[in-house]
């Protein structure tokens, strides 16, 4: 760590000392500062936010009113399938790794991540994976079309861009389980004297196991994609029924990895939640380590539950019934988490700044999309939601309102401590009321048109669906150009404000509060003792 | 801190996931 730490230290006073452009690049690329890192990463995924944004924004003008508006349907298709990569891979997982790499260090009392250099690599693997997967659009035949789920044979009937998609989500994969590696490494070697496991932040916690997570299912992914190439250059025939392979065998690899996504995505939300709301209810989290075990039999789960997404393939009946329990036992863990984050709210002495009012709506809605998934779970009620707009509704629910609407919580709790100055809250309070009114205008009418039977991933539609679509798609855009306001908050408080305090919150609790705000570039060299 | 062991862990977790993709790939060719 000596010799890590040292180089970060010479990285940044070396971009101080010289002026200009190139000066203030290199201080950048080169940087192994776990804080200069977590900026870089929020910084990719809100310019990511907006790249997804505008191809939702294209689905969602195309679908408005029926019939066919601009190109051909074989675009609607790439947009729907690179919408989906770029969200995933490219916004929230960087978001809430930009969040791991700021705060982790911070709260556990350690001088940086265990593996700085590492960590540089982690980040910068991303901004070319992402390039290359946008670029796949503009190949000859186009982008993916098949959806996220790369499922074959249909996505093997892509043009050129075949096996750019799959380095890039090779690339994808690999920054993920570096990050996950260091953030492990760091939280078991770096602690501070006197944080034990069971004193951590939540935060940690759910970071800790969501990159166990990580590293058990990236690499099936890598090795799924891997035999698609394969089957596609190499004449192997992993997923073809007439060289003795078997197309549903990469659904089941796929969603191997797919289902402990969902977990990787929303479980570092989980942690930000619990941090926002003791904060705001000034009190202390309630049944803190019923959390951590909830959180950790939520992610076991994870792991056995993955052919839910494919009851239509037609599965044995003992596998229905395996995996519908499994999934509707994800229930108990996740309705003891939402108990707790309620029994923390009663009797508190509440108040409600932006990072609470976007921890209340997570609770709300994200709560509303665990529901509509229980409804999915069930066999013969999935088998008629199965590819409905039910699900795109579903899902929505959970990334949305859940998983984001905790990045933005986290985001306007810390940024004071970012940045040293406070945000304006009229505005945010703005950007938060845009939001959580048009997320639900774009997306309730969706169940509807799901329970209606539009089916997804579809340019056009039957005439019947009409209003419900262009209900949609008036939220869809309201959301979209609500982001820029918060585009606007973070870059006023960055260039000043009313200064933040050390403790910036009235009781918030973890070492990261103890030091200034800003944070210095560099906090904890010498380790703090937790009592 | 102890840079050694933190490189060791890493080392480690990184083989296992090398392990998975390999051994995934490995476990299916078999098993078709």
């Amino acid at each position: 760590m000596s010799s890590t730490a040292a180089d970060a230290h010479d990285h940044t006073h070396h971009g101080h000392e010289h002026k200009g452009f190139v000066a203030w690049c290199l201080r950048w690329i080169t940087t192994t500062n776990h804080k200069d890192i977590g900026t870089l990463y929020l910084m990719f995924s809100l310019a990511m936010l907006f790249v997804g944004g505008a191809m939702a924004l294209y689905i969602r003008a195309e679908l408005a009113v029926p019939g066919i508006q601009f190109q051909n349907p074989h675009f609607f298709n790439q947009m729907t399938t690179v919408h989906a990569l770029v969200m995933v891979f490219g916004m929230i997982m960087p978001a809430f790794a930009g969040f791991a790499n700021w705060l982790i260090p911070l709260m556990i009392g350690a001088p940086d991540m265990a593996l700085p250099r590492l960590n540089n690599w982690s980040f910068w693997l991303l901004p070319f994976a992402a390039a290359l997967l946008v670029m796949t659009l503009f190949f000859d035949g186009g982008g993916p079309a098949g959806g996220w789920t790369l499922y074959p044979p249909l996505v093997l009937q892509t043009g050129d861009a075949l096996p750019f998609v799959i380095f890039a989500v090779h690339l994808l994969g690999m920054s993920s389980i570096m990050a996950a590696i260091n953030i492990i490494v760091t939280i078991m070697n770096l602690r501070a004297p006197g944080m034990t496991l069971l004193k951590m932040p939540l935060f940690v916690w759910t970071w800790l196991i969501t990159a166990y997570l990580l590293l058990l299912a990236m690499p099936v992914l890598a090795g799924g994609v891997t035999m698609l190439l394969t089957d596609r250059f190499f004449g192997t025939s992993f997923f073809e029924a007439a060289g003795g392979g078997d197309p549903v065998l990469f659904q089941h690899i796929f969603w191997f990895f797919g289902h402990p996504e969902v977990y990787i995505i929303i479980l570092p939300a989980f942690g930000i939640i619990s941090e926002v709301i003791p904060t705001f209810a000034r009190k202390p989290l309630f049944g803190y380590a019923s959390m951590v075990y909830a959180t950790a039999s939520i992610a076991f789960l994870s792991l056995i539950v993955w052919a839910h997404h494919m009851f239509t393939v037609g599965m044995p009946l003992g596998g229905q019934l395996f995996f519908m329990l499994t999934t509707m036992i994800i229930a108990v863990p996740t309705g003891v988490k939402v108990f707790n984050w309620t029994a923390t709210l009663w009797k508190g002495s509440l108040s409600f700044e932006t990072p609470m009012l976007f921890a209340l709506a997570f609770l709300f809605l994200f709560t509303l999309g665990g529901f509509s998934g229980l409804m999915l779970a069930i066999v013969p009620a999935d088998i008629q939601y199965h590819d409905s707009y039910f699900v795109v509704a579903h899902f929505h629910y959970v990334l949305v309102p859940g998983a984001l609407f905790g990045a933005f919580a986290g985001a306007y709790y810390w940024l004071p401590k970012m940045t040293g100055h406070m945000y304006d809250e009229r505005l945010a309070k703005w950007h938060f009321w845009l939001t959580a009114i048009s997320v639900n205008v774009t997306f309730f009418p969706q169940h509807f048109l799901g329970l209606a039977g539009m089916p997804r991933r579809i340019p056009d539609y039957a005439t019947q669906f009409a209003d419900f679509n262009l209900v949609s798609s008036i939220g869809a855009f309201t959301m979209g150009f609500s982001q820029l306001l918060f585009v606007y908050v973070i870059i006023k408080c960055i260039r000043g404000g009313p200064k933040a305090t050390a403790k910036v919150w009235d009781e918030p609790r973890g070492l990261e509060w103890t030091v200034p705000s800003p944070a210095p570039h560099h906090t904890f060299e010498t380790p703090p003792v937790v009592k | 801190v102890n840079t050694r062991s933190a490189k060791s862990v890493a080392l480690v977790l990184g083989l296992f996931a090398l392990a998975v993709y390999v051994g995934y790939i490995a476990w299916i060719g078999l098993i078709l």
